[in-house]
């Protein structure tokens, strides 16, 4: 499922709103959460939630057991993994909080995806993480959390008090894909560069294609017809392409 | 090869270096142009290797080209560039920065890139989601034996 297909009209065009908005005009903040429930085999869920309303201007609580604790109020684990429960729930909470209920609506649905559709949830989780801010994420340090819990008497932390938290403190999701080293090294930029010095007012504007020893090749105007050329010759693997330059503008 | 040097003794730093391309003048101003290669593509590129740019950029000629190896839309954004704002989906991407021959090997780097339709300038490789991905060293090559070069490794943790 795509993401698109995921969401109404109406929810692209706010999660649009947020993803197009710069960092420093963003009024939506997003975190996530990792719970584990020990009586049940291995249940974790995200939790994905909105800090502010972009169009009334106030916050959220920002407490994350507030939420934790209205999101699992007298439900049982199995209850609160359901999806549509998540969905409903969190669209409740939102609708008590402020009239603003757009953004909670996206969230919640993104929510639902996440805990429900596996892999797809995932794509989606790690769409919203390039929007977080994660100056403030030591608000949400798992230790922080558990110490909240520990201090909240049991008759109020009914449901919580069954997840812990676990694993480590959020990250950005661009931490995790890691560089890997490939194959050796061949070729060389030199005589390339060489190249350019040489020709680059006569080829101004161009596409050009050189080989590894900066031989000149072909040039086009068009990447394209520059590509179908070498690739029905035969001769684009390891040619290299490239717009020389327009030294007229 | 660069190697760090810390109190815990010496650990390889980069894994390969190559030179790169400065042709400051026009329209793509190539201040680094390094080589790579994307995703599964037979060529490689002159791409721009720009530290301030906040994401990578490809335009329409590469993404039609790439369509295959492209992931699955990541939400859109907009960008502000030299050349205005410019805005699409981000999409991951595997960019190869490509070693000189003799210079180690090259770095494959699982990108996020900025899929632009009106992006006219040469593929752009940013901070985030590439650069903040691996390591990456800088040698202008000021002085007289020097070549300029980037240095570049993954993490081995």
């Amino acid at each position: 499922m795509t993401f698109p297909a995921l969401l109404d009209e109406r929810e692209r065009k706010a999660l649009a709103a947020l993803t197009t908005a710069a960092p420093e005009e963003r009024t939506t903040d997003v975190r996530e959460f990792h719970g584990s429930d020990p009586q049940a085999n291995s249940t974790t869920a995200l939790f994905i939630l909105p800090m502010h309303s972009p169009s009334s201007g106030s916050w959220v609580p920002t407490d994350p057991s507030r939420w934790w604790q209205s999101m699992h109020h007298e439900r049982t684990i199995s209850d609160v993994r359901s999806p549509a429960y998540l969905a409903g729930r969190y669209r409740a909470l939102h609708t008590s909080l402020h009239p603003d209920v757009l953004y909670g609506e996206v969230i919640g649905r993104l929510v639902t995806a996440t805990v429900g559709l596996g892999a797809a949830g995932s794509a989606i989780v790690g769409a919203l993480h390039s929007l977080c801010d994660w100056k403030r994420a030591e608000e949400f340090h798992p230790q922080n959390l558990q110490h909240h819990v520990a201090s909240t008497p049991a008759q109020e932390r009914t449901a919580p008090a069954a997840w812990t938290v676990r694993g480590s403190a959020p990250k950005p999701s661009s931490a995790s894909p890691k560089a890997r080293v490939g194959t050796q090294g061949r070729g060389s930029m030199t005589p390339l560069a060489d190249w350019f010095k040489k020709n680059k007012e006569a080829f101004a504007g161009r596409w050009v294609a050189l080989d590894e020893k900066g031989q000149f090749l072909d040039a086009d105007v068009s990447r394209a017809a520059l590509r179908r050329r070498l690739l029905a010759a035969g001769q684009l693997r390891g040619v290299v392409l490239t717009q020389v330059p327009d030294t007229s503008e | 090869m660069l190697v760090l040097q810390d109190a815990g003794g010496h650990t390889p730093w980069s894994q390969g270096a190559a030179g790169f391309i400065s042709a400051p003048h026009g329209n793509h101003r190539y201040f680094i142009g390094v080589r790579c290669q994307l995703g599964s593509q037979l060529n490689e590129e002159i791409a721009q290797l720009d530290t301030a740019a906040e994401w990578s950029v490809i335009g329409p000629d590469v993404a039609e080209e790439l369509e295959d190896d492209l992931g699955d839309e990541l939400g859109h954004i907009q960008m502000r560039t030299s050349r205005g704002l410019i805005v699409g989906p981000l999409r991951r991407l595997r960019i190869a920065l490509l070693a000189d021959e003799g210079m180690g090997n090259n770095v494959d780097v699982e990108a996020t890139v900025l899929v632009a339709a009106d992006w006219a300038g040469p593929v752009m490789l940013g901070f985030k989601g590439f650069l903040e991905r691996l390591r990456i060293g800088i040698d202008p090559g000021a002085s007289a034996v020097d070549e300029p070069r980037v240095y570049f490794g993954s993490y081995t943790d």
